[in-house]
C-alpha cells in the first residue's frame, strides 16, 4: 500500500506545488503591498486568498476523480491492475494520498490567511475589533464572528474533522461514479453524463440527510458528530462499491 | 512423461457489447515451450491474453494457472507486455525499472540493466521521449525481466529494428525454462517460425488449428507462414 501512496503522490506533485506556489505568489504581493501601505490591494488579494483556499480542496478532489477516470479509460490502468494489488488498496491509496496534499495545502493555506487576517483584518468592514493573543484565539474570534456564536477547542477541532471527512465521503462517491462508468454503464451511451448524474443524486442525498440531524444547531457537537457519522458511512459504502465493481466487473 | 501443466483455458469466452471477441476456446500450455497465439488484428488475441493477465473478466469458462484460478494471486505468476505504450508518462526508463522493482517481487534488477544496454537504452529518458522502437524494446525489457512462470508478449517484434529483433528472439530463447513457459501473439509469423515450439491459429474468438510445430506441422511439410496463409487467407477474400 505504501509504494501505492508514493507512485498517487508523485501523480498529482504538481498540481499540489502549483497551488503552494501560486498560494505563496500570492502572499508575496501581499507583503509587497503592505510595505506600499496600499491597503486596496491588499484587501483583495485577502480576498481572492479565501477564494482560492476553497477552490483548491474542490480543484483537488475533482482532479483525483477526472485522473482515475483518465486512468482506467487509458492504458496506464495496466500499471495498476498488473499487480497483485486489489482496487480497495488501490482506490485507498488515492484517498490517502490527496487527503495528504489536502492536509498539507489547507495547513499552509489556513496559516497564510492567519497572517494575513492578523494584518488587515481590523480594516474589513463587517468584523468587530478582534482582541486576541495567539493563533487559536484569532480562529476563535474569526469563527465567533462569522456563525455569531461561542466556539470553543472541541467544536473547532470537529468542524475541520467534519470538513475533511465530507470532503473524503464526496471523493468516494466520484470513484464510486467513476468505477459505475466503467462496469454497469460502460457500454450504455451517454455513460459519462450518466454517472455525473449519479454523482450529484448521492451528494445532494448525502446533504439533504445531514440537514435532518439536529438542523437548529447547525455548530452544536451533536451535530457535527452526527454529519460526521453520516458522510463516514456514506463515503464508506461508496469506496465499498466502488472497490467491489472494479474488482469484480472491470475490463482493462 | 509430459511436462507440467501451466495454464489451462477451458470453455473461456469474453463479448464487448454485441461483438463476440472470443467464443468458447479451450487450450492448455505445459513448462518448457515457446507457444505463439496466430491470427489476424481482432481475431481475439489480446482479449485472450488479458483474460489470462485479469485485465478482462471472462463472461464464461474457466482459466487456472498451477490449478489456482486466475485473479489477485495469480498476477505475481504472470509478466504480461501489452503491445500498447502503457507506462506513466513522467517515468523515466531508470523510473519504469524501479516501479517493476517495487511492485514485482520476481523482477531482476541486473538483468533490466543488462537488456538496457543491450538495447542500447539511455536509463535517464523519459518513456514519452522514446521512439516507438525504444518503447517497444524496453517493454520487453521490463516484462522479460521477471522471473515469472508465464510470460505474455503482445506483438514483441512491433515496432523493432531488424536487429534488436534478432535480440527479442534471442532472449525469449534464453528465458525459457522447465517451470515457465512463454505465450507470444504475432502476425510476424515468418519471423517467430524457428522460436515457437506450438502454435494456436485464432479465427473470430475461436482457436481452428494448433500444434506442435515439429510434430504437426513440420512433418507435413508446412510452415507455420503457410498454415497461416491456408486458415486466414479466404478470409481476406472475403471467406
Amino acid at each position: 500500500m505504501a509504494k501505492l501512496i508514493k507512485y498517487e503522490l508523485i501523480k498529482i506533485r504538481k498540481t499540489a506545488l502549483l497551488m503552494i506556489a501560486f498560494a505563496t505568489g500570492l502572499q508575496l504581493m501581499m507583503l509587497i503591498f503592505y510595505f506600499l501601505g496600499q491597503k486596496g490591494p491588499m484587501r483583495f488579494i485577502y480576498g481572492v486568498t479565501i477564494f482560492i483556499s476553497v477552490m483548491f480542496m474542490l480543484v483537488l478532489g475533482l482532479s483525483g476523480v477526472a485522473n482515475f477516470y483518465r486512468e482506467l479509460k487509458s492504458k496506464n490502468s495496466y500499471m495498476l491492475y498488473l499487480t497483485s494489488r486489489n482496487s480497495y488498496q488501490i482506490l485507498g491509496s488515492k484517498i490517502i494520498s490527496t487527503l495528504f496534499c489536502i492536509l498539507l495545502i489547507t495547513g499552509i493555506m489556513v496559516i497564510y490567511l492567519l497572517l494575513d487576517t492578523r494584518v488587515i483584518i481590523d480594516d474589513l468592514e463587517g468584523f468587530g475589533r478582534l482582541e486576541y493573543r495567539t493563533i487559536y484565539e484569532l480562529l476563535k474570534e474569526i469563527l465567533a464572528e462569522v456563525f455569531r456564536t461561542e466556539v470553543g477547542a472541541a467544536q473547532i477541532v470537529m468542524i475541520f474533522t467534519e470538513m475533511l471527512i465530507a470532503w473524503a465521503s464526496t471523493l468516494c462517491v466520484g470513484y464510486l461514479a467513476v468505477a459505475l462508468c466503467f462496469t454497469y454503464l460502460r457500454n450504455i451511451k451517454f455513460n459519462k453524463i450518466m454517472c455525473v448524474g449519479a454523482f450529484l443524486v448521492i451528494s445532494y442525498v448525502e446533504y439533504l440527510l445531514c440537514g435532518l440531524i439536529l438542523p437548529d444547531q447547525m455548530l452544536s457537537l451533536n451535530y457535527l458528530l452526527g454529519s460526521t457519522a453520516l458522510h463516514i458511512i456514506v463515503g464508506t459504502a461508496a469506496f465499498l462499491c466502488a472497490g467491489m465493481m472494479l474488482e469484480k466487473k472491470a475490463d482493462f | 512423461m509430459g511436462k507440467d501443466i501451466l495454464l489451462k483455458c477451458k470453455s473461456i469466452k469474453k463479448a464487448y457489447g454485441d461483438t463476440q471477441a472470443v467464443r468458447e476456446t479451450s487450450f492448455e500450455l505445459e513448462c518448457g515451450n515457446i507457444y505463439a497465439l496466430l491470427g489476424p488484428n481482432g481475431s481475439g488475441k489480446t482479449t485472450t491474453m488479458k483474460m489470462i493477465a485479469g485485465l478482462a473478466i471472462p463472461d464464461g469458462g474457466a482459466i487456472t494457472l498451477d490449478g489456482i484460478p486466475v485473479g489477485l494471486k495469480t498476477k505475481d505468476m504472470v509478466s504480461y507486455m501489452p503491445t500498447e505504450q502503457y507506462y506513466y508518462e513522467f517515468l523515466t526508463v531508470r523510473g519504469v525499472g524501479k516501479y517493476f522493482n517495487d511492485f514485482y517481487k520476481d523482477f531482476d534488477r541486473d538483468r533490466f540493466k543488462e537488456l538496457l544496454e543491450l538495447f542500447e537504452i539511455k536509463s535517464s529518458v523519459r518513456v514519452t521521449e522514446l521512439s516507438s522502437g525504444k518503447m517497444a524494446t524496453l517493454k520487453f525489457a521490463a516484462a522479460i525481466s521477471r522471473k515469472a512462470r508465464l510470460f505474455m508478449l503482445d506483438e514483441p517484434l512491433n515496432g523493432a529494428d531488424l536487429i534488436a529483433r534478432d535480440d527479442i528472439i534471442s532472449v525469449i530463447k534464453e528465458t525459457i525454462r522447465d517451470d515457465n513457459c512463454i505465450l507470444m501473439s504475432t502476425h510476424l509469423v515468418e519471423e517467430l517460425q524457428d522460436t515457437v515450439d506450438h502454435a494456436f491459429f485464432i479465427k473470430r474468438g475461436q482457436i481452428v488449428r494448433q500444434g506442435r510445430k515439429a510434430e504437426t506441422f513440420s512433418k507435413a511439410g508446412q510452415t507455420l507462414s503457410d498454415v497461416y496463409r491456408s486458415i486466414f487467407g479466404h478470409q481476406r477474400k472475403g471467406g
